[in-house]
Order: C-alpha cells, then sequence, then structure tokens
C-alpha cells in the first residue's frame, strides 16, 4: 500500500515534472523555430526574389531592344529556379507594366491579369512580403518585387514561398521535443525505480520495524545504515527505540517495587488480623500451661492440655504460613487461575477485618469456575487490594458483594461495597499512582494503581461505578487466554 | 647493351615532335545552329552534342549560334561554318545555294520525320482549321518548315487565303508564337511538334497536324572533307548503335536530340521542295525571306 503509493507519487512528480518542462521547451522551442523559420524564409524569400528580378529584367530589356531573343530564357530561368528551390518555391509570375502576366510557372494564368501585380509607382520601395492562402490552400508567403533599371519600368514579379517547410520543421521539433520528453521519462522511470528502490526500501524497512515497534516490540531496530536523512531517521528510531527498552526496563523495576510497597502495605493491614490470630490460640496455650503447670501430678489433664497447646501453635503456624505465603516474593508463572478460588482464599486472609468492620460478605459466583490464564499470585493480590479497599470504604459496616461470570473469552469479577462511594471528581484519578483520600500515613495511595498495571498486563480492563452513598463496584474483565502472556513481575 | 642516354635522347625528339606539331592550335571545326532559342538555351541544348564530336572525332567542334536562318546558310555557303543544323526548307535553299548536302538527319523519338502542329488556346472556340478564317495566326520564322512552309501549306489546303482570310504575325521563334497564343496575342499558332506538346501542358490544344516531314539535317558545307562527313556518320550513327553507354549518353540529351541520328540523302528532302514551290513558286528556293511572308504579315 505504501510501497505502491510512494513509488506512484515519485513517479507521478517526476514525469509530470518532465512533461510540463518538455512542454514548456516544446512551446518554447516551437515558437522559436516557428519565428526563426518564418525569418529565414522571408529574407531567402526576398534574396530569391529580387536575385531574379536581376536576369529577368536584362531578358526584357534585352528583347525590347531586339538585341537577344528572350525566347525561352524567362522560362528557364524560372524552372531552373523553381526546380533548385523545389522545397520552396510555388509558384513564379512576371506581368507586364500593364499588370498582364507574361511568363509564369502557372501556365493557367497566362495572358491574364495580375491583380497584385507591382505598378510603375512601387519604384524605390523594398520587395512586398505578403502571407496568403494560395487557391488550391497552401499558405504561402508571396514576395513582389519591380522590374526595373532606375525608373525604367519593365514590370513586376512574384514569387510564391510555401510556408510548409516552417510547419514541417516546427512539427520536427515538436516531434523530438516529445521524443526527448519520452527519452527522459523512460530514463527517469528507469532511474526512478533503481533510486526509488534504494530510497524507498530502507523506509519501507523503517516502517515494518515501526510497525513491530507499535505492536509492542521494544527490541524492533531498523537495520540498515545510510548517510542521508533516512538513516538519521532510522538511527534516531533506533535511539529512541533504545531508551524505550531503558525506560521500559526501568519502568518494570518501579512497578515491580511499587507493586512490592503495595504488598507488604497489605501485609501490614493483615498484621492487626495476625496479631489476633495468634493471641487467642496463645490466650488458650498460656492458660493450659498455666493449668498443667498447677496440677504437675494430673497426667490426664496434662496430656488433654498439651494437644490443646499443639492445636494453638498449629494454628499459629497456619496463620502465619499463609501470611508468609502471601509475602514471599516468588517468580511469576502463567497458569490456569480460578478466579472463585482467589476470591475466596481473599476472604479468608480478611477474616479479621470482616469481622472488626462488621462487614456481611456475600458470595454471587459463576458456578462455571471461571478460569483465566495468569499468575495466581498476582491475581490474589489483586483481588486482596479491591476486598481491602472496599472494607475501608465500610468502616461503619456494610455488605462486599464478589460476583464472578463468564462471557465468552472473557471472565467478569465484580467486588462491590455498601459503603460512603468516589465522588465524581476524583473517579478519573483513584488509578493514578500514590493518589490517596486517606489521612497521611493510612495509605500508600498505591493499591488500585499496582491493580490496574496487574489488569493491564494481563490484557484485561478495570472499571469503576460508584454512587455517592450507596457504594462502588470495581469490575475486572480479564480475557481467557491460552497462550502465556508477559506479565509483570510482582513479587 | 643499350646505353640509357640514347633512349633519353630519342624521348626529347620524340616530345620535341610531338610539341610542333600540337603547336598551331587546329582550327576547330564549327557547328551552326540558327537560335531557335535563347542563346543561353541554345548553348544548354546543344554544347553537349558539340562537346560528343570534340570527344569522339578527336577534332575541337565549337557550337556557332547565328541569328538568323539566311545567315546560317550564309556563313554555310561561305565555308565560314563546318557543319550546319538546318531545317528542311533551309537547306533545300542551302543546297540551292551552294550545294551543301545532308549527312545525318535527327531521329526525334525514334522517327526520322516530324511534324507541324497548329495549335490554340483550350478554351478557343475554333475547333477546325476552316474556324481560323478571320482570325490571327502566329508563325516563327518565314523561312522556318515546321513553324511557317508546311502550316502555311495546311492552311491553304483549307482554302484559307494568307492576309485575307487569316493575318500572320512573325515570331521568330516557336516558343514565342506559341507564348502569343497563350497571351491573347494570336488566336493560333504554328509550330513543330515537339514545341507543340510543351504548350499543350502549358493550355494549348492541338487544332491540326500536318503530314510527316523530313526531320532536321545536319548539313556539310560545300567543299568540306570527306572525313568530317565520315566522322559524323561515323560518332552519330555507327558508334551509338555499336556501344550502348553512348546510346545512353545521348538518350539523356535534349529531347530534339535525344534520339540520336540516321544518314540521310538529298533526295528525302524533294517533298519539301515541291511544298515549296506549290506556295512561292517555282522560285520558292531563291526568293528572299521578306518575299516569303503572308502579305498583310509583320515581320
Amino acid at each position: 500500500m505504501l510501497r505502491l503509493g510512494l513509488r506512484t507519487k515519485f513517479f507521478l512528480y517526476s514525469n509530470s515534472l518532465i512533461v510540463v518542462t518538455m512542454a514548456l521547451v516544446g512551446v518554447l522551442a516551437v515558437v522559436h523555430e516557428r519565428r526563426s523559420r518564418y525569418d529565414e524564409i522571408v529574407s531567402r524569400g526576398t534574396s530569391v526574389t529580387e536575385a531574379l528580378s536581376i536576369p529577368i529584367t536584362d531578358a526584357l530589356m534585352y528583347e525590347e531592344l531586339r538585341l537577344v531573343s528572350e525566347t525561352g530564357l524567362i522560362d528557364n530561368y524560372i524552372t531552373e529556379m523553381t526546380e533548385r528551390n523545389r522545397d520552396l518555391v510555388r509558384y513564379v509570375i512576371v506581368a507586364d507594366p500593364g499588370g498582364v502576366v507574361t511568363h509564369t510557372s502557372r501556365w493557367d494564368l497566362a495572358g491574364r491579369r495580375f491583380s497584385r501585380a507591382l505598378g510603375q509607382q512601387s519604384l524605390g520601395r523594398p520587395s512586398e512580403v505578403e502571407i496568403r492562402t494560395a487557391s488550391w490552400g497552401e499558405r504561402v508567403l508571396e514576395v513582389r518585387t519591380s522590374l526595373n533599371i532606375s525608373t525604367r519600368f519593365w514590370g513586376s514579379l512574384a514569387v510564391g514561398f510555401s510556408l510548409d517547410p516552417i510547419e514541417k520543421q516546427v512539427r520536427r521539433v515538436a516531434n523530438r521535443v516529445a521524443l526527448v520528453a519520452v527519452l527522459l521519462m523512460l530514463g527517469n522511470s528507469l532511474l526512478t525505480m533503481v533510486y526509488v528502490e534504494t530510497l524507498i526500501r530502507p523506509i519501507l524497512n523503517l516502517y515494518q520495524t515501526m510497525k513491530r515497534a507499535g505492536r509492542g516490540d521494544l527490541t524492533a531496530r531498523a537495520v540498515f545504515r545510510r548517510g542521508d536523512e533516512v538513516g538519521e531517521l532510522a538511527d534516531a528510531f533506533n535511539r529512541m527505540m533504545d531508551e524505550l527498552e531503558e525506560a521500559r526496563d526501568q519502568d518494570k523495576v518501579r512497578q515491580a517495587q511499587l507493586a512490592h510497597t503495595e504488598k507488604m502495605a497489605a501485609v501490614g493491614t493483615l498484621a492487626a488480623g495476625v496479631a489476633h490470630e495468634v493471641n487467642n490460640p496463645l490466650a488458650g496455650m498460656l492458660t493450659c500451661i498455666d493449668a498443667i503447670q498447677a496440677n504437675p501430678e494430673d497426667v490426664e489433664l496434662r496430656e488433654r492440655y498439651l494437644l490443646l497447646v499443639r492445636e494453638g501453635i498449629k494454628r499459629i503456624e497456619h496463620t502465619i504460613l499463609n501470611l508468609l505465603d502471601f509475602s514471599r516474593p516468588r517468580p511469576i508463572q502463567p497458569e490456569p487461575t480460578s478466579i472463585n478460588h482467589n476470591l475466596h482464599h481473599v476472604v479468608e486472609l480478611v477474616e479479621f477485618q470482616l469481622r472488626k468492620n462488621r462487614v456481611e460478605v456475600k458470595f454471587e459466583l459463576d458456578r462455571q469456575e471461571p478460569v483465566v490464564l495468569a499468575d495466581h499470585f498476582q491475581m490474589e493480590q489483586l483481588f486482596l487490594n479491591l476486598v481491602l479497599n472496599a472494607i475501608q470504604a465500610m468502616p461503619e459496616g456494610g455488605v462486599l458483594t464478589l460476583r464472578t461470570w463468564v462471557q465468552p473469552a472473557k471472565v467478569v469479577a465484580e467486588i462491590a461495597d455498601t459503603g460512603a462511594g468516589i465522588p465524581a471528581n476524583l473517579l478519573d484519578r483513584i488509578f493514578d499512582p500514590f493518589f490517596t483520600t486517606r489521612d497521611v500515613g493510612k495509605g500508600t495511595g498505591l493499591g488500585l494503581s499496582v491493580s490496574y498495571n496487574i489488569v493491564a498486563a494481563h490484557g484485561g480492563v478495570i472499571a469503576v461505578e460508584s454512587t455517592a452513598g450507596q457504594g462502588s463496584t470495581f469490575r475486572v474483565v480479564l480475557p481467557v487466554r491460552n497462550e502465556p502472556v508477559e506479565v509483570e513481575d510482582g513479587s | 647493351m643499350p646505353r640509357p642516354g640514347r633512349f633519353l635522347a630519342l624521348a626529347v625528339l620524340l616530345a620535341a615532335a610531338t610539341a610542333t606539331a600540337a603547336s598551331p592550335r587546329p582550327k576547330p571545326l564549327r557547328l551552326g545552329v540558327v537560335n531557335f532559342y535563347n542563346p543561353r538555351l541554345m548553348y544548354i541544348k546543344y554544347q553537349p552534342l558539340v562537346d560528343y564530336l570534340s570527344r569522339q572525332t578527336g577534332q575541337v567542334w565549337e557550337l556557332a549560334l547565328a541569328t538568323s536562318y539566311q545567315s546560317t546558310v550564309d556563313e554555310l555557303c561561305a565555308g565560314r561554318l563546318d557543319v550546319a543544323y538546318l531545317g528542311p526548307f533551309t537547306y533545300a535553299r542551302a543546297h540551292e545555294q551552294c550545294g551543301a548536302v545532308p549527312v545525318v538527319q535527327l531521329r526525334s523519338r525514334g522517327s526520322t520525320a516530324f511534324r507541324s502542329s497548329i495549335l490554340v488556346r483550350n478554351d478557343s472556340a475554333v475547333r477546325s482549321i476552316a474556324d481560323l478564317r478571320g482570325r490571327s495566326i502566329g508563325f516563327g520564322a518565314p523561312l522556318s518548315t515546321s513553324s511557317h512552309l508546311v502550316p502555311r501549306e495546311m492552311l491553304e489546303r483549307a482554302g484559307l487565303r494568307p492576309g485575307v482570310d487569316f493575318t500572320c504575325r512573325y515570331y521568330d521563334h516557336h516558343e514565342r508564337a506559341a507564348r502569343a497564343v497563350l497571351l491573347g496575342d494570336v488566336e493560333a499558332c504554328a509550330v513543330r511538334d515537339l514545341v507543340g506538346e510543351r504548350f499543350v501542358q502549358r493550355g494549348l490544344r492541338v487544332l491540326a497536324q500536318s503530314e510527316p516531314m523530313p526531320n532536321f539535317p545536319l548539313v556539310l558545307a560545300p567543299g568540306q572533307r570527306a572525313k568530317v562527313r565520315d566522322d559524323l556518320v561515323r560518332v552519330l550513327v555507327d558508334v551509338p548503335a555499336a556501344d550502348a553507354k553512348v546510346r545512353a549518353a545521348i538518350a539523356a540529351w535534349d529531347v530534339e536530340l535525344a534520339g540520336g541520328f540516321a544518314v540521310c540523302q538529298d533526295a528525302q528532302f524533294d517533298g519539301v521542295r515541291s511544298l515549296a514551290a506549290g506556295l512561292f513558286g517555282p522560285a520558292a528556293l531563291r526568293l528572299p525571306e521578306s518575299a516569303l511572308t503572308c502579305a498583310s504579315g509583320e515581320p
């Protein structure tokens, strides 16, 4: 498309330039040729006519004096002159002082009156030159001169010269110009073919590379080297791609750091619950230990209480392992992940916060077990962020609704709260990093930003609907993908 | 063994002898021709013939242009011309005057005969010789065979009397007579066939043609050496007959001469003699030129 377009444009442009230039040259050449040929015919015609007038005058004079018979001489002059100038001379007319044709190359005129014959009054004037259309339709230049010696007048001579050679020559010139134009265009087309190839190929190359870059391949680089502007463009593009790649790498690190920070913040949030989970068994265990110490001899009591202590330790271990499991950095691994399972696990993690805020959880999960190809732990972090966000939006209690459903090639998850809602003027900014409405020290402002990045990295979309006083609903739409995705290292 | 000195002496002697022999420039042979045309055209038409004669005979020939028929005859009879190219009537008068004899005659377009043509303008109402009654007729010179003698006989035979039934004008030359018709000076003209054909292309129409007449002879001056006569026959008749190249060269000459020549005898011109006698009386061959014109004709 572009290839054809550029080449066609180049062809059209350069060949149009040639056509316009050659047309201009042609017009100028034709005008010049016509004028100079015309001048040439006028000058040749005048000199031929005036030269011919001399022997004709002599012949007429000798004839008149009966010195030498003219018999056939003037005809001979006319014939010879006509033949020697066959290309030009169309007719010769000799008229006597009364204007009657006496000698001519056109015998049909012999004895007739020649209306354009010069009279005695023409003596001393230069030869007359006139362009006229002959009876047979040809345009001729007629030169008329008087046959005289001093003021002695023997008549006049008119010679018609064809103007055809002008048109012929003009046509020849025009043809030549056209030929040159065609040759130039052919040459230009050949040259363009070669030049455009060498010029356009790199551009196309660059274009393809840019398209690859546009699809997200930051390793795309223009591979040719040229000394011209295209080369500079390629170099600039390569530099830009280098910088983009570097920025992407830095961004990756930054994203990872952000995600980790947020995770740790979540861990902090969970810590209260963990402390509670650990504290309750610890209190029980302490009571057991106290009872054992108070009744050292009671074997049956000791055995029963040690079992209780063991059970408490197991409970603590479970809680700690859960937290550790969540906070431990781990490599990204896309795998079929059940969104329903993720949501259940997240609710388990935030049980303390739910209880504390008197939040009731409602599951409205799709029984089809929505599964996406994603990193399990990143999904967990995503939903944890959203659930914590919802709990924090309902400090006075409320209902947390978790919904999932399957659409063609998509899985949708909704986390809805019945909290205060988000003011409409802030909706645009809630996914920005470090944006928070909470007091300083009570949030990182990274939760939704990290959530946004995780969803984006999985090719999904996150959106929020909120009504002030009624609560907010976060909707995550994830594609059901089979091929592995490049996901950010969420640690 | 011959000595080189002897050869040298011999060579010098031979060279000297040749030089002495060549030193008095031989008198060129003069071919007299009446000015049928303007002198310039005469040279254009006849110089090739003279050049050919010089080349073929090894003697220098030159063209001698005369201003009138009678002066050509006078010059020939006086021996100032060696050979003359004459019309049949003029020849008969030269023979009568000094016994000049014909050697060869023209074979214009392959024929030793020619005809006279009477022409009128294309747009003329004249359809027959009889229609010329009351009209003006242009002739060449009074001594011209084809442009005066023969047409006068044609007119007479048609019952037209000169000066009474038609007026005569003399133009000296065939071409001028024909042109006079074109220009409207006269209503008809009489010229030889070849000239007439040229003017047919220029707007004239052939009204009538004569019986064939013996073509123009080359006439030898009385007392001229037999060698000249033999030379003429050899180079104008024998050589062309044997040599195609020469024939081709001659064919490129003026149309009058291009057909070459044939040997001829005086007796072939008896018809012309009787024709002249019929028109002008038994003394026709001796009458002065002025006595041959129409009564009312202007020379």
